[in-house]
């Protein structure tokens, strides 16, 4: 989202275009984001716009873009080149989606527990993805793929893990942990057998990250008065996957890490929930559909190039 | 003293986090990973990305939907 408010490459310039014709064109108080739902055409022209999570509401701003895309005429809707001439112009995180590697859904769901609220907040979830290059995926595994040899996974993979994936993103936007919040990021690995080119590998470790800092907790009501706060998350991982020798690939992948969380940042949706808390995340294969080559939300800390 | 540590008992008991291990990893597998209704919307054929739509759009003369936020539908980006 801030990529695309900010920056200057087609998609971007196309999409500010259609921003500045929306429901917050022009705004910069109480703070200065697009986000929303648009609806346009290729051309930039704005259909119709809103920022809802109100099924009604979205269904009539539906009806009402489709009513005026009918009654534009076709060289206001399309571009007159073609925008596929382009794309060589962008740099996006998607470009270097590595389908030689490993691709992880990460999602992320509070546990059964007594505070938790009766609204949606008891049933929020959210998802990310984390990344892995090919020589990356291969390093979660023992050298030598004997059953019983065992391995401790790189610590940088497990604590990119740490920092950029087990962050309470359940009820909303959230920050990441810097390398030095990260106090303990470890993962074993061993394999249980092998069978027809098939790997089986259990994986157990723990994570444990913290961070203090001066923030607004409660979305847009406190930015007058940030103050310090802090916020953790302990878990411990346990789970196993299949590793393919032939295709040099995992063709199945179950890790969860469950653990404890605390304290809240400022769209997090935790303003009145900072005590310790259960929550849970799983990591499982992602599929191939285009949906799923979404980059991971803290892309940007990976460090590729 | 008995109150404090019925309290401290019902404090510790509404944070309990499982010890994982293969007799229960299905059941809190099963707890985090959304439901099919919750994934109802995949049922769109999302692209990945804002300008993918676009050229697709072009090609067909369709109009777009761009869903653009901290926490859009695909994942937070």
């Amino acid at each position: 989202m801030n990529r695309l408010q900010r920056g200057k490459d087609p998609e971007c310039l196309l999409a500010q275009k259609i921003f500045e014709q929306g429901h917050y064109a022009g705004r910069t108080q109480p703070t200065g984001t697009r986000q929303g739902i648009y609806a346009t055409a290729p051309s930039g022209l704005m259909l119709a716009s809103i920022n809802t999570n109100d099924p009604q509401k979205m269904a009539a701003m539906l009806k009402r873009a489709l009513e005026k895309w009918n009654s534009t005429r076709e060289s206001e809707r399309m571009q007159t080149g073609d925008p596929s001439a382009e794309t060589v112009k962008l740099d996006r995180p998607e470009q270097r989606y590595p389908k030689d590697g490993l691709v992880l859904r990460v999602f992320s769901r509070d546990l059964p527990g007594e505070q938790q609220p009766s609204d949606w907040r008891a049933d929020a979830w959210n998802q990310d993805y984390a990344w892995f290059r090919a020589e990356e995926a291969r390093s979660l595994l023992p050298s030598d793929l004997r059953k019983g040899e065992t391995a401790h996974v790189p610590e940088a993979l497990i604590r990119r893990l740490a920092r950029l994936n087990f962050v309470d993103n359940v009820r909303g936007q959230t920050i990441d942990y810097s390398n030095e919040d990260v106090k303990l990021a470890v993962l074993d690995s061993e394999v249980l057998s092998v069978a027809h080119g098939i790997v089986t590998v259990r994986f157990r470790g723990a994570t444990r990250a913290e961070h203090e800092g001066i923030w607004a907790l409660d979305g847009l009501k406190d930015t007058q008065g940030p103050a310090k706060h802090k916020i953790g998350m302990n878990l411990e991982l346990f789970g196993s996957a299949e590793f393919d020798t032939a295709k040099s690939r995992f063709v199945s992948f179950e890790v969860l890490a469950v653990g404890r969380r605390f304290g809240a940042t400022q769209y997090n949706g935790r303003h009145d929930d900072m005590e310790q808390a259960p929550v849970g995340f799983c990591l499982s294969l992602a599929g191939d559909t285009p949906a799923e080559h979404v980059a991971p939300a803290f892309y940007w800390a990976y460090g590729w190039r | 003293m008995f109150f404090r540590v019925l309290t401290l008992l019902a404090v510790s008991l509404s944070v309990q986090v499982p010890k994982l291990d293969e007799s229960n990893f299905a059941r809190w597998r099963d707890t985090i990973r959304p439901k099919r209704a919750e994934f109802a919307f995949e049922d769109c054929a999302w692209k990945p990305t804002f300008w993918e739509a676009v050229v697709e759009a072009q090609a067909t003369g369709k109009p777009i939907l761009l869903w653009a936020m901290n926490g859009h539908p695909l994942a937070c980006t």
